[in-house]
């Protein structure tokens, strides 16, 4: 089963790969049904995903939260929720032309990845908090990496709606802010989750680790987005580009606090 | 919230009073959006670039070690690091200096906003002047249908009212009414109430730093209690009951990953066991507020020192807490001599590997050796044997009457964004009279109001 569900991770890749590249033609060649296929695909490639997440939890009885290889499918896996529900929502596909590789390359990063199931360390035995404080995370993930694709291409389309096969200027500010309205109580969580959890085990709730640092930080841009907006009325670009510095924090929270410093997260890593 | 409903106070007052100027610039949302990132950016620093451990920080000579390391990785900047405090950043004056400014800033913009947050809740006001329909962006003006027995006589404007009244209702709008002399103001507003949601989160700010300060004052952590096995350790900070460690236990994963870890730990208040309880680093002991959390552990090894009138002058066991290269170290001062023993055995390997045994007078090295357990050998002018190889456990104890606030300030923060954010409110003002019904809508930003609105306007024509 721990075999199987590494091949699934790797034939969703190879799925979401083509799915990129249908949402691709699609959206230069305005074709409808190249569209249809593209949209079935990328759900195909979400049910493996899916179905190898499931098969990790059985057999190693625990979420499938415990070491970078399962992050990073996980993280694959919000993406493509969170996009799948966007799409559906804004009723156009633009969107998967950006955010469907990203999915697709953090799964490529996976596959290179040692995928065995490991045991768990010390610290992290404590399932409850383990599946919660993870996959609370890994929603607010999502979110924030449709948000990002959303505002790039708020900032190809600026404020004339320039290009005429993106959606237009005003739904994407919408796209962006909806999804960061949804990201920021999760991320809010997944930051008290885990100061319950460090009260828990390490007996502070609060302690300036690489880990939890970035994660203020990170929200502190949102939040900075967010109040921006409803009290400046920044829409527009600057908001757009406040969303894309979000999403490169949220990557450094995500990769860069477990693979370059050292901290209490850093069981975390290879 | 600026919005341009032309209903903003202005504030007329001009005097330059410092203090004026002070409140003045607390309650502005850019000194807020300001303080926010330089924390934001001061903490980002602090992730970058390594901090300095708390044990080292409080000692001048091991920080001084560790500062000179440090030079060595970053060079010269490492001296420009050290002098602005960034080694350290979370405990250096300036950013906690920071955060106080934050407090206080969060605290006055929540007072400046109290009554413009309260005021459109509880009593807004209802009758607004002909200028502000003007200039409402989204605006309608639906003239009253005439009756069709061609003598022009006008609908009662109560019935019209009631039926614009009641179309806002079952829009989810509380309708607040005035009544003129020939025309019926009324206010209506959706999700009114939730505006309080930015108050709850600012409070809940406020709160959180109640919490954090709470647990710096009323209680106290120690992050480095030792107490090898069979030991018992007196808790201190005018607690009167002591921990004993019965057993310490570490098993490990065929790769040398360790898999669990536990310690027996007792409580003993007034000569009697009051608690028991085996503690792992997910499962804490707690004792009338106090926790002990399972922290971290090492070998201890029980020593008998004899002088050379065969009296005994140390006899317990000796964590070995430091680590130095491949070892583990510890050492005690010899009590009523100036000689000190240090002891050292290697991580890993089985329990009869050898410890080597060193004295030291003064700062001087004079004589060592190496002993396996059971072995009893003399070593200057001392008979040391080592009796046996035991563990120590390495606990964090902490007492924080701070924390139950804290998460009281985090449901708070969590439900206070969610009604912000997910409740925004919509406004409506309008006049009805015999001949039309006048209304001008606002918004959050966050709302796309004008469909919603042209609904609202289309469910009375229809009537």
């Amino acid at each position: 089963m721990e075999k199987m569900s590494i091949y699934l991770v790797t034939s969703s890749f190879g799925t979401l790969a083509i799915a990129a590249l249908l949402y691709l033609l699609h959206i230069s060649s305005k074709n409808e049904d190249i569209g249809k296929s593209a949209t079935i695909i990328a759900w195909i490639g979400g049910v493996f995903l899916t179905l190898a997440l499931v098969l990790r939890t059985i057999v190693s009885g625990r979420g499938p939260f415990a070491n970078m290889y399962e992050y990073t499918v996980s993280f694959s896996w919000g993406i493509m929720l969170s996009y799948l529900f966007f799409e559906r929502q804004i009723k156009s596909r633009s969107l998967g032309l950006l955010v469907v590789p990203i999915a697709a390359v953090l799964l490529l990063y996976a596959v290179s990845l040692p995928g065995e199931v490991e045991p768990l360390v010390p610290a992290l035995q404590n399932n409850l908090l383990l599946t919660v404080h993870v996959s609370v995370a890994i929603f607010a993930y999502g979110m924030f990496a449709v948000a990002f694709g959303s505002s790039l291409m708020y900032l190809f389309q600026k404020d004339g709606n320039k290009v005429s096969w993106l959606p237009s200027a005003d739904v994407l500010d919408d796209v962006s802010y909806k999804s960061v309205i949804i990201g920021v109580p999760l991320f809010a969580l997944v930051i008290i989750l885990g100061a319950v959890w460090g009260n828990v085990a390490w007996g502070r709730y609060w302690g300036w680790d690489p880990k939890e640092t970035a994660s203020l930080v990170t929200w502190l841009i949102y939040l900075g987005y967010l109040h921006a907006r409803s009290v400046s009325g920044w829409k527009g670009t600057p908001a757009a580009v406040l969303i894309v510095i979000g999403f490169v924090a949220t990557l450094f929270t995500f990769f860069g606090v477990n693979l370059f410093l050292s901290g209490l997260h850093s069981y975390a890593g290879l | 919230m600026s919005e341009s409903t032309g209903e903003v106070e202005v504030r007329t007052e001009a005097k330059s009073d410092p203090i004026d100027g002070l409140w003045r610039f607390f309650s502005s949302t850019k000194t807020a959006i300001v303080l926010i990132l330089l924390v934001a950016f001061a903490s980002f620093m602090g992730s970058l670039i390594p901090q300095v451990p708390a044990s080292y920080a409080m000692d001048p000579v091991s920080y001084a070690q560790w500062l000179a390391a440090m030079r060595e990785k970053f060079g010269a900047v490492a001296n420009i690091y050290d002098a602005l405090g960034l080694f350290n950043v979370y405990n250096v004056f300036w950013f906690k200096l920071l955060l106080i400014i934050l407090i206080f800033s969060t605290i006055i913009c929540t007072i400046n906003r109290l009554p413009a947050l309260w005021n459109p809740v509880f009593s807004p006001r209802i009758k607004v002047s002909d200028g502000m329909f003007r200039a409402a962006a989204i605006r309608t003006s639906i003239k009253a249908r005439q009756k069709s027995s061609g003598r022009g006589i006008p609908q009662p404007v109560k019935g019209i009212a009631e039926t614009v009244f009641s179309t806002l209702s079952s829009h989810r709008y509380k309708v607040f009414v005035e009544q003129g002399e020939g025309t019926t103001h009324f206010y209506a507003d959706r999700n009114g109430i939730f505006k309080l949601g930015t108050l709850m989160t600012h409070l809940s700010l406020v709160i959180l730093m109640v919490g954090a300060v709470m647990g710096g004052m009323f209680g106290f952590s120690d992050d480095g209690v030792v107490i090898p096995e069979g030991k018992t350790y007196n808790v201190g900070f005018g607690e009167n009951f002591s921990i004993r460690a019965d057993q310490f236990k570490a098993e490990f994963y065929p790769d040398g990953q360790p898999k669990d870890y536990w310690s027996d730990l007792v409580v003993i208040e007034g000569g009697k066991e009051v608690a028991k309880q085996r503690i792992r680093v997910n499962e804490p002991l707690e004792y009338k507020g106090v926790r002990f959390h399972q922290s971290f552990y090492g070998p201890a090894l029980a020593v008998e020192v004899k002088d050379g009138q065969e009296r005994t002058v140390f006899s317990d066991v000796l964590p070995l807490v430091q680590s130095s290269g491949q070892n583990a170290a510890g050492w005690v001062s010899l009590p009523g001599t100036d000689v000190a023993l240090v002891a050292s055995l290697p991580f890993g390997g089985d329990a009869t590997r050898p410890a080597t045994v060193q004295l030291f007078k003064g700062q001087v090295p004079t004589s060592r050796d190496t002993l396996r357990p059971g072995e009893t050998k003399s070593i200057g002018n001392y008979q040391i044997n080592y009796k046996g190889l035991k563990s120590f456990t390495g606990l964090r104890m902490v007492k924080d009457p701070g924390v139950p606030v804290v998460w009281l300030a985090c449901t708070l923060l969590v439900v206070g964004i969610c009604v912000t954010l997910y409740f925004p409110r919509r406004r409506i003002w309008g006049r009805v009279t015999a001949q039309e019904v006048v209304m001008a809508g606002t918004a959050d930003r966050t709302v796309n109001f004008r469909p919603e609105f042209d609904r609202i306007v289309e469910a009375i024509r229809r009537v």
